[in-house]
C-alpha cells in the first residue's frame, strides 16, 4: 500500500506551514497532524482507522522546521506498514518521538547558526559591493539551498524510514557547519574591512561604522548579565538603527553603499 | 562533577547541545534513559547530532555510575526524561553533593498537569517528587535555556494553585 505521487506533493507543500498553529502544550502537533492528513486519507479507507491515525499524529510533536521534512517523510514510510499490517500502530509515534530531538539539534546547529548567519554576512558584504540587489540575491539563495535540502529529506525520509539518519550523517552537516562559520566570520571583517577602506584609515572605528559594532557589543554584554535574548536583540538592533539615523542627520547624508 | 541533572522530554536537542553544553563548558552528556539506551534508531541519531568534541554517553539509568561522573574533573551533563527519573537517581547514589542543580527544561503537557512556564508541565504527583528532591538538598529550577531567569520550585508550587486545570 502506497502513497500516490500527487498525494506527497499536497504533503510536502503543507508541511512549509509545519508551525503555522505552533502552541505551546502540541508545539507543531497541529501542523503535523495537517501535513500527513492527506496521506492517511490515501491510507486508510476506513474513517475509523483514519480518525484513529489522525488523533495519533496530533500527540506532543516539535523539531526543527526544515529537518522535520524527514521526519514527516520517515511517519508515512511507517503509516504504510502499519495501513497493511505489517508494524504495530504506534511505530510511526516512535520513529517521531525517537528522532525529533536530534534532528531538532542537526537543524538548530546547521541552518539557524550556520547556514542562515553565513548568507546573512554575504548579504552584507554584498550590499556594501553592489548595494540592495545582493540583499535580494542571498535570500534567494539561501532558500534554494533551504528548500533543495528539505525536499531531499522529505523523499529521503519517505524512501528510507529508519535509514534517513545514515543518509543525514553521510550529508556531514556539522563538519560544513563549522566552515560556513569560519567563513562568515571572514564575511563580516572582510565587511568591516570595506567600510575602513572607503572612510580612511581610522574611520572604521569612528563615526557611522562603529554604530552596529557598538550596538552588538551591548547587546553581548547585556547578554552576560542575563539579560533575556530576545529584548537585548530587539534592544540592540533598534539602538543601532536609532544610532545610525541620528549620526546621519549629522554627518549630513544617508549610509550609501 | 555533575553541574546539572536536566529534566527533557526530548532529551538530546538544539537547546542542550547549542546552549547549555558552551554554558557548562561540559565536553560529556550521559543520556541516563531506558528507552533511548535500548533503541537503535535513537542511539544512532543522538551519534549524528553530537558537535566534534562532545561525547555522549546513552546507557540505562541503572547503568550509570553518578558517583564516578561526579568524582570526575570535567563537568558532565546528566539528561533524564521524567522528573520521576531523578527520584530514580538518587536511589542509585546520587546526591545534592554531586548534582546540586536539578533544572526542569521540557516538560510536556500530559493529563492532570497544568502549564507552568512555556515549556514546562507539571501535575501534582511531579511537584510532590520535586518537593522530595529539595527536602533533600536539591536547588529545583524551571527554565529551557541558560539565558532565561531560573525558576524555583515554591514560585512552580505556586502557579500550579494559580493555574487553571488541564
Amino acid at each position: 500500500m502506497t502513497v500516490p505521487r500527487r498525494t506527497m506533493a499536497r504533503v510536502f507543500w503543507r508541511c512549509l506551514f509545519l508551525q503555522a498553529a505552533w502552541n505551546r502544550r502540541g508545539m507543531q502537533n497541529l501542523g503535523f497532524a495537517y501535513a500527513i492528513e492527506p496521506a492517511l486519507r490515501a491510507l486508510y479507507a476506513d474513517p475509523a482507522r483514519r480518525e484513529e491515525a489522525l488523533a495519533r499524529h496530533l500527540r506532543f510533536f516539535n523539531c526543527h522546521p526544515y529537518m522535520a521534512a524527514a521526519i514527516l517523510g520517515g511517519a508515512i514510510h511507517h503509516e504504510e506498514q502499519v495501513a497493511a499490517g505489517a508494524e504495530p500502530g504506534g511505530a510511526a509515534l516512535d520513529y517521531k518521538a525517537t528522532l525529533q530531538g536530534p534532528l531538532a539539534a542537526v537543524g538548530d546547529g546547521f541552518f539557524w547558526t550556520a547556514l542562515r548567519p553565513f548568507f546573512g554576512a554575504v548579504a552584507a558584504v554584498g550590499a556594501l559591493v553592489a548595494g540592495w540587489p545582493a540583499i535580494v540575491a542571498a535570500l534567494v539563495v539561501y532558500n534554494l539551498v533551504h528548500a533543495a535540502l528539505r525536499l531531499g529529506l522529505f523523499r529521503a525520509g519517505y524512501a528510507r524510514g529508519d535509514g534517513v539518519v545514515s543518509v543525514i550523517a553521510r550529508l556531514s552537516l556539522p563538519r560544513l557547519a563549522g566552515w560556513l562559520r569560519a567563513t562568515g566570520a571572514l564575511l563580516c571583517g572582510v565587511a568591516l574591512g570595506i567600510l575602513a577602506l572607503r572612510g580612511g584609515p581610522g574611520a572604521a572605528l569612528a563615526g557611522v561604522p562603529a554604530i552596529p559594532l557598538v550596538a552588538a557589543a551591548a547587546g553581548y554584554l547585556a547578554l552576560g548579565r542575563g539579560v533575556r535574548l530576545l529584548p537585548a536583540a530587539y534592544g540592540a538592533a533598534a539602538a543601532g538603527v536609532g544610532m545610525a539615523a541620528l549620526a546621519a542627520r549629522f554627518t549630513g547624508g544617508g549610509i550609501h553603499p | 562533577m555533575i553541574p546539572l541533572v536536566r529534566v527533557d522530554n526530548r532529551l538530546l536537542h538544539g537547546q542542550v547541545l547549542e546552549a547549555w553544553i558552551p554554558r557548562l563548558g561540559a565536553r560529556t552528556v550521559v543520556v541516563a534513559d531506558d528507552a533511548a539506551a535500548g533503541n537503535p534508531l535513537a542511539r544512532a541519531a543522538m551519534t549524528l547530532c553530537l558537535p566534534a568534541g562532545v561525547e555522549a554517553r546513552i546507557s540505562a539509568i541503572a547503568a550509570v555510575d553518578f558517583p564516578a561522573l561526579a568524582a570526575a574533573a570535567a563537568p558532565v551533563l546528566v539528561l533524564v526524561r521524567e522528573v520521576a527519573s531523578v527520584l530514580e537517581a538518587t536511589g542509585l547514589g546520587l546526591t545534592p553533593a554531586m548534582a546540586p542543580v536539578v533544572n526542569l527544561g521540557n516538560v510536556h503537557f500530559a493529563a492532570g498537569r497544568r502549564a507552568l512556564t512555556p515549556s514546562v508541565y507539571l501535575g501534582e504527583l511531579e511537584l510532590a517528587l520535586l518537593r522530595r528532591l529539595a527536602d533533600a538538598g536539591f536547588r529545583i529550577e524551571a527554565r529551557a535555556l541558560p539565558t532565561e531567569p531560573p525558576i524555583g520550585l515554591t514560585e512552580l508550587e505556586r502557579r500550579y494553585l494559580a493555574a487553571h486545570p488541564g
